[in-house]
């Protein structure tokens, strides 16, 4: 594994494909190596000098072609844990010298109380000689990015409430992608195209469905398919073999609908642990290999597994791991010895299986964050006297059902707060914290069960499933 | 073909589908037609749409597209949910 100290002085190009060689599509059409070059140029000139780029941008070409503009402007792209307002607010106050990327046509209109950008419309009858000498430097620049370039700044949340910033070079990027896809059985020329489900905003989105295909040469679509229709009317339409990059919980609805039957050539997944049951399904019905990648946004991809046939994770070529009583430690070209969140369980030969989370940290539907910020999230709510997120799923009707069918379980929430209803606590909540961890119930009760020292009562998820029930005011 | 639009599918009918399939602790009966079924209202996310999307397709033999015209609307509320599954469905 390459250590930081022998990051060399070689320039490590975005993108390594001709001119003439297909970047994108969109809408099914091929887009050029020359026309993203033409693009990057022309975003490039719009971004404001010595401001770092919040890049709401959903088309994921586009998404890329702001991304690499921001680079070539030696510029960095900073990337929230989350796109709700309240979290995108706080992102804008702590960097108050950041510049909205965006797109009005995506629908999305940020509050615009500062810098902003629009994304260019496409502008025809470019003057050609102008176009070429501008492509050829345009080029040059993309294919000399410095490796210790401050490329991405993503947040998690911490434990108190406040997010922790976690910055990404280029060169921990481009290497972790370079070095990492042989090892998943992906090489340069084998794909002909690649469709992602996932935000390009995220780590695993950022490093599968932008840098991997930029690196590696496999034209990705700009699209970003939700209901398996869409997602297979995207798959047919682009040239083989098609890699296919997604989560669990959108394969298992996918592989659920009859449309998907041998669409993809290659499936790769990350955000939550892939059920070998549903991997073994998916892969008898898609009719490809289904690899799963182990990862964090704190250090990037570390390990991965192809769970149809063998449960267990090996390291990946850039990552290391170690493992004791149950706490593990993983170093990555982003970091070194950060504690997992994950119970890791060492089998021979450098593999292990995650048996599963430390109590404190969740897992829904592939987002990840902790109850202790989920709680604080709750807490800095006016009128909020008292509260608490749970995490009591084994132990109600709901939970036990969602996780029989594999859907995504949710926590449950008790909260003080004389005054006010369910239904404005709800409300309150969405403003500071990504949906899929919104409670289902949240209950409005009088008192919290403390002891003296402060600390909750009850460690038993019945006993609190009982209490919960007994709410004056509960939304579900 | 038998017209299957002469059997109305009832409010109350995409309400239970939604309460059984997300496993809600709310009686079909209490959910507001009118109400968002998004965000506000029922508080749904694009999790619990997918479920949805899986349910409809199994029950009502049709997909969900994201180009469906209007479809931003289609999940604004139950009454908008069912008006939509009435005029596509094939089961």
């Amino acid at each position: 594994m390459q250590g930081r100290g022998d990051l060399d002085a070689a320039a490590l190009p975005l993108l390594r494909v001709a001119s003439g060689a297909t970047v994108a599509y969109r809408a099914g059409v091929p887009v050029s190596a020359a026309t993203f070059v033409e693009d990057v140029q022309a975003v490039a000139r719009l971004l404001p000098p010595g401001r770092p780029v919040i890049n709401l941008l959903t088309d994921r070409y586009r998404f890329a072609v702001g991304f690499a503009a921001a680079l070539v402007q030696s510029e960095l792209t900073l990337m929230p844990g989350s796109y709700a307002p309240g979290p995108l607010a706080e992102l804008r106050r702590t960097h108050p010298a950041a510049v909205v990327l965006y797109d009005p046509a995506e629908g999305i209109a940020p509050e615009l109380d500062g810098p902003a950008v629009c994304y260019p419309d496409p502008t025809g009858g470019r003057d050609a000689t102008s176009a070429t000498s501008a492509t050829s430097a345009g080029l040059l620049a993309l294919s000399g990015l410095r490796p210790e370039l401050s490329a991405a700044v993503l947040f998690t949340s911490g434990s108190t409430g406040t997010p922790v910033a976690h910055s990404k070079t280029w060169g921990m990027l481009a290497r972790t992608a370079r070095q990492c896809a042989p090892r998943l059985s992906i090489h340069p020329g084998q794909f002909a195209s690649l469709v992602a489900t996932v935000p390009a905003q995220h780590m695993f989105g950022l490093e599968a469905s932008v840098v991997l295909p930029l690196q590696l040469g496999i034209p990705f679509a700009a699209e970003r398919p939700f209901f398996p229709a869409d997602v297979a009317a995207e798959l047919a339409r682009l040239p083989r073999p098609r890699l296919l990059v997604t989560t669990p919980v959108h394969l298992r609805s996918l592989v659920a609908d009859d449309s998907m039957a041998g669409l993809a050539d290659y499936v790769l997944t990350a955000t939550a642990m892939l059920d070998p049951d549903l991997a073994r399904r998916a892969e008898g019905i898609v009719r490809a290999p289904v690899f799963e990648i182990y990862g964090c946004t704190e250090l990037g991809q570390l390990a991965w597994r192809r769970p149809a046939l063998d449960d267990r994770f090996a390291p990946l070529p850039t990552a290391r791991f170690e493992i004791d009583a149950g706490s593990a430690l993983a170093s990555s070209l982003h970091g070194e010895q950060v504690a997992l969140g994950d119970v890791l369980v060492p089998e021979k030969a450098g593999r292990f299986r995650i048996t599963g989370r430390h109590s404190d940290l969740v897992n829904i539907g592939g987002k990840r964050s902790s109850l202790a910020y989920l709680t604080a999230q709750l807490l800095s709510i006016p009128g909020v006297v008292d509260g608490v997120f749970l995490n009591v799923t084994g132990a109600t009707e709901a939970g036990l059902a969602a996780e029989a069918s594999g859907a995504p379980a949710r926590l449950a929430c008790a909260v003080v707060a004389p005054g006010q209803s369910a239904q404005d606590i709800r409300r309150a909540l969405a403003g500071r914290i990504d949906p899929a961890f919104l409670p289902r119930p949240l209950a409005c009760v009088e008192a919290l069960p403390r002891e003296a020292s402060g600390k909750l009562a009850w460690r038993s998820s019945a006993t609190w499933s009982e209490f919960l029930a007994r709410a004056r005011d509960a939304v579900h | 073909m038998t017209n299957l639009n002469a059997q109305a599918v009832s409010e109350r009918e995409v309400a239970e589908l939604i309460v059984t399939t997300l496993n809600l602790e709310v009686a079909p009966e209490a959910i507001d037609p009118a109400a968002p079924l998004f965000g506000e209202g029922l508080g749904l996310d694009s999790l619990d749409v997918l479920e949805i999307a899986l349910a409809i397709s199994k029950h009502y033999g049709f997909k969900l597209r994201s180009d469906d015209a209007a479809n931003a609307q289609i999940f604004s509320s139950l009454r908008a949910l069912t008006h939509h599954i009435q005029q596509h469905r094939v089961r």
